[in-house]
């Protein structure tokens, strides 16, 4: 059982699994690029280690170096945050083929879910509902893929089978472009992932984006921690995220989440993982599962009180889960807004020094940030600078904090999006709650038809 | 900052029997000493740009200025270094990387004490240049 644990990751991520770690009494050793070698978070690890220059594969995604850094540090684990390593199934087996615990699933939970079309096809053997068609790779010859289009019914979406989060798609309206999409599908995914397979699904024109945490052990059991509703989004970024979401029946999100636990306990899933679904007319269809922590985690925390960092960090140590299914209250409301250093209407990046840095408070707010007074935003990485999350009993009281604590940051230094977000929370359609994937992007297009 | 404030500073240390402070801001670090008499005032400036060459780890583990099998040391202080010679290793486990100088000259100091836990690009030694 190891009792040091090395953070392969950056920014706030980094910072939050510090303090879970450090919570549960486990050292840590937190590696870091030239660029981050002055951050607060670095300064305040048991050991600090860089690892290599600014740019990400030769720092955070260069699995030699932090191997090496585990050798060097004696840390006995690994925790892959979310992005770089996360869901890399080579470094996971080689972190366990160097006696070391991935804090994380099984290398081979990871390729499966990583092959979308495996994954479709796991989760229909585990009753969890998709989008409707095939979970076979497509057929090659022109006449049997048309028949498929046709009987699915178009529109439909050809996505690659090694893509995700949004890359490697095209929608389909009509007979006569399907052919055509694809060659060019088929010739990106080849390009991009390295695998030129395909396959073909029902395209749905305005769903939700609706997602179930789970929370598993290795010795197979598996709680669901509510949904979390992310329709807000960019360029299939999320920007703001809320528990539980709006205006869907609990009993079917409870019957979803029955599915999801059930498809973990059949996979033999172990760690913290998450179901993303598209919701659509009352309707659940699955997209994909991410087999990792993701970035707005801090509002299923909110709303169940389980510290779902130090949970993944227990269950990579062996324990069994001592929760169950009936434990699991689901209270209140939770959103988290992305504060990233950037532009508010171009959206361009905006790294540089911050001179000043006030982060809000009080009852029902929370602030997850790696930033300090004098931090420089280095231009190599993501620009996600801090996570406001607040807590309410109902929506409406969770939107009225989020917009004091708005109100409350200050940022000096560089350009943010916060503007954006106040203006989010006063648009009357989010106010309702339920928007679908595409309202942030007709609503920005509105806003300045440039 | 201005000279008066930083003085003011030390006035009050004095003033209080304190043994010194530590300012840091944007930009700006600002260290004051009190020596038991006199007041001390250190103002770090930022590292000028060393006009002696120095080299640099090219990753992380323990240097080693010995081979573990030998006892003396690749290179010492006034040693003359060609480019590419192995000057220390970086020991992570049982392996052994070596480290080669990126220049030629005489090796001026060592800035690292042999077995020291390196990070990526740590200024270990500097040399003269040929």
């Amino acid at each position: 059982m190891f009792d040091k644990v090395l953070i392969a990751n950056r920014g706030e991520i980094a910072l939050r699994i510090q303090r879970a770690c450090h919570g549960l009494g486990l050292k840590t050793v937190v590696v870091h690029s030239e660029a981050d070698r002055d951050a607060q978070y670095v300064r305040n690890a048991d050991q600090a280690l860089c690892i290599g220059p600014a740019s990400p594969a030769q720092s955070y995604l260069n699995q030699a170096a932090l191997l090496f850094a585990a050798k060097v540090s004696g840390a006995q684990a690994i925790h892959p945050g979310y992005g770089f390593l996360s869901e890399n199934a080579g470094f996971a087996e080689r972190i366990e083929a160097a006696g070391l615990t991935f804090i994380g699933p099984s290398a081979a939970c990871i390729r499966t879910m990583g092959d979308k079309v495996a994954a479709k096809r796991a989760m229909r053997e585990a009753g969890v509902p998709c989008v409707p068609g095939p979970d076979s790779v497509m057929p090659t010859d022109d006449a049997s893929i048309q028949a498929i289009a046709r009987e699915i019914g178009y529109p439909v979406i050809v996505k690659a089978a090694g893509g995700g989060g949004g890359r490697g798609m095209r929608v389909v309206k009509e007979e006569g472009e399907l052919l055509d999409a694809i060659a060019l599908t088929r010739e990106e995914a080849r390009l991009a992932f390295g695998n030129p397979e395909l396959y073909i699904e029902k395209f749905l024109g305005h769903p939700r984006h609706v997602e179930i945490q789970v929370l598993c052990d290795g010795h197979g059991h598996a709680i669901w921690l509510g949904c979390r509703d992310c329709s807000l989004q960019r360029r299939h970024q999320k920007v703001l995220e809320e528990a539980p979401a709006p205006g869907i029946d609990p009993a079917l999100i409870a019957l979803v989440g029955e599915r999801c636990a059930a498809a973990c306990r059949l996979i033999g899933y172990r760690g913290v993982g998450t179901f993303e679904f598209l919701y659509e007319d009352g309707e659940f269809f699955f997209i994909e599962m991410n087999t990792r922590l993701q970035v707005e985690h801090p509002v299923t925390e909110m709303t169940t009180g389980i510290d779902i960092v130090q949970q993944q960090l227990r269950m990579a140590r062996g324990e069994v889960l001592e929760l169950r299914q009936a434990d699991v209250q689901l209270n209140g409301h939770s959103l988290e807004c992305r504060i990233n250093a950037e532009d508010p209407v171009t959206f361009m990046p905006t790294p540089g020094l911050i001179q000043r840095w006030e982060v809000p408070g009080g009852f029902g707010v929370r602030v997850d940030s790696h930033v300090t007074t004098g931090y420089r935003v280095p231009p190599y990485y993501d620009s996600m600078v801090a996570k406001v999350i607040t807590h309410g009993a109902t929506r409406d009281e969770a939107m009225a904090r989020m917009r004091l604590a708005l109100s409350e940051l200050c940022v000096e230094g560089i350009s943010t999006n916060i503007p954006l977000h106040r203006e989010i929370l006063d648009d009357p359609a989010f106010c309702a709650g339920g928007v679908d994937i595409h309202h942030l992007e007709r609503w920005l297009q509105q806003r300045s038809p440039t | 900052m201005t000279n008066q404030e930083i003085r003011q500073l030390a006035v009050w240390l004095k003033e209080n029997h304190l043994a010194g402070a530590e300012l840091r801001r944007p930009g700006m670090h600002l260290v004051l000493k009190r020596s038991s008499d006199a007041v001390a005032v250190v103002v770090p400036q930022p590292v000028k740009a060393a006009d002696k060459p120095l080299l640099k780890t090219p990753g992380l583990g323990r240097l080693l200025l010995t081979h573990p099998d030998q006892t003396e040391a690749l290179v010492a202080v006034g040693s003359q270094v060609a480019q590419g010679q192995l000057v220390a290793f970086l020991q992570i486990g049982d392996l052994l990387l070596p480290v080669r100088s990126q220049q030629a000259g005489r090796v001026a100091a060592v800035l690292t004490p042999c077995g020291t836990t390196v990070g990526y690009g740590e200024a270990f030694m500097r040399l003269d240049a040929a």
